[in-house]
């Protein structure tokens, strides 16, 4: 029933169109797929480059959220730390490509930064990337828009974990369902990975709170 | 009545079955049709099933003359050839779901009227209605010229719907009813005022989004 994560979805994307309706079992299926996949998680190795800045980039758990959502502290220390106050913007008059991770890179720390303000300040280029996505089910390492093409990898898992997080920070700070909708997606998508190397790269723990966060706010809104 | 000026490109979906059903209980009757016929195998975006009534049937039984084209693809060269030498100068869109027309059919010289499902400029992109309610508890439709940004075309009419007593309706009959109602009331004033004249001019504004991943569209059925 929730079969959207069987697959490696990078080699089988999946269109999620005229889906059924199965009633709340559903939600439960939702539920438990996510839980086995946690349970999982916990038993893979250590990875192998722990020295990535991912390491350090991170949903805060969900345990430090105690009902007040202005106060919810939606990264790790050590991201919060850190100066930031540059953002690095997509530039469409420039002919040269953008680095994918290093634009996500910068607007999550601007996020982190500056929350109220970046709704509205990387919302733009931030919504480039969702486009991309959502479309494609697909995230490159490098794209040019002058030219309207895209080079390097599409299976950069940490690409797409730094995406989820800033999309997460997003949905926490605007409350816009587009973004909760595109959560969920990169959720099965990581799950979908499962039985790849690829989603070795990510902590264990990041991911745990990511999909903490995705759980919490899919009870959010059903209780809205 | 018989619209001289207006052409339908028409498919076997359930949308397509439902716009002439009411263009022809209304007396709206579109001059022509192009018939984008699903010779495949393969259950199309949109098609409720292949053994629902033929679209031609009906055409056939209320005198519509059309084109039967064999292909599925609106942008196809089948198509564009098709309607290019149609004297009809605005083409009502009813395509197979999921498909966008490009540039080259866009800047061919005829205008293609869409009805969105969705309140325009609010909610544009792909299955807006589940957000719609998700959000405001409220459905919406709006006709438009295609143009080459999605759902971005001058807003001819638009009007907010109740939503349905039962959402599972929504993806083959609902909308489709809304939809045509906005189609309907959209030519009655063309007719009425012998110009196309627009409820809003600029629809630059508002949301993009992207289609409801089922989770979230499991939760708008419940909290229905």
């Amino acid at each position: 029933m929730y079969n959207y994560t069987e697959k490696n979805i990078l080699d089988h994307p999946q269109s999620y169109m005229y889906s059924s309706f199965y009633g709340e079992i559903f939600i439960d299926k939702y539920y438990e797929n996510r839980r086995s996949f946690v349970k999982k998680l916990s038993k893979f190795d250590e990875h192998q480059d722990n020295q990535h800045e991912i390491w350090n980039i991170s949903l805060a758990p969900f345990t430090k959220f105690k009902g007040d959502v202005d106060k919810f502290q939606f990264v790790s220390e050590e991201m919060k730390s850190a100066d930031y106050s540059v953002l690095r913007r997509i530039d469409t008059s420039n002919n040269q490509e953008f680095c994918t991770y290093d634009n996500l890179l910068s607007m999550l720390e601007y996020s982190c930064a500056y929350p109220k303000k970046s709704i509205k300040f990387i919302k733009e280029d931030l919504d480039f990337l969702v486009q991309k996505f959502e479309v494609s089910k697909k995230i490159f390492e490098f794209y040019n828009l002058k030219e309207k093409t895209k080079s390097g990898s599409y299976s950069n898992v940490k690409v797409y974990y730094l995406f989820a997080v800033l999309v997460s920070v997003q949905y926490f700070l605007s409350k816009n369902l587009k973004y909760l909708n595109t959560i969920i997606k990169l959720v099965d998508l990581f799950i979908s990975l499962e039985n790849s190397n690829l989603i070795k790269k990510i902590p264990s723990n990041n991911l745990i709170n990511l999909i903490e966060f995705e759980n919490v706010s899919i009870k959010y809104l059903i209780e809205k | 009545m018989i619209l001289r000026n207006i052409g339908i490109i028409a498919s076997e979906t359930s949308r397509s079955h439902i716009y002439l059903k009411k263009l022809i209980d209304s007396e709206l009757i579109p001059n022509y049709c192009i018939y984008l016929e699903n010779l495949t195998n393969e259950t199309l975006p949109g098609q409720l099933s292949h053994n629902q009534k033929k679209l031609t049937d009906i055409l056939n039984s209320n005198n519509i003359s059309f084109t039967s084209v064999n292909s599925t693809d609106s942008n196809s060269e089948k198509v564009y050839d098709a309607r290019m030498y149609r004297s009809e100068e605005v083409f009502i869109y009813s395509g197979y779901g999921g498909a966008i027309l490009r540039e080259k059919i866009l800047n061919s010289g005829k205008k293609f009227l869409h009805i969105h499902g969705g309140y325009l400029p609010d909610y544009k992109g792909s299955t807006c209605n589940y957000y719609s309610f998700l959000n405001d508890k409220e459905f919406g439709a709006s006709s438009i010229f295609l143009s080459e940004k999605i759902d971005s075309g001058p807003i001819l009419f638009r009007k907010k719907f109740i939503p349905p007593s039962d959402l599972k309706s929504v993806d083959h009959e609902y909308d489709s009813e809304i939809r045509s109602e906005v189609l309907i009331e959209t030519l009655k004033k063309y007719i009425h005022k012998k110009i196309w004249s627009f409820d809003l001019n600029t629809n630059s504004a508002g949301e993009t989004y992207y289609i409801i991943h089922p989770l979230l569209k499991h939760i708008a059925y419940l909290k229905r």
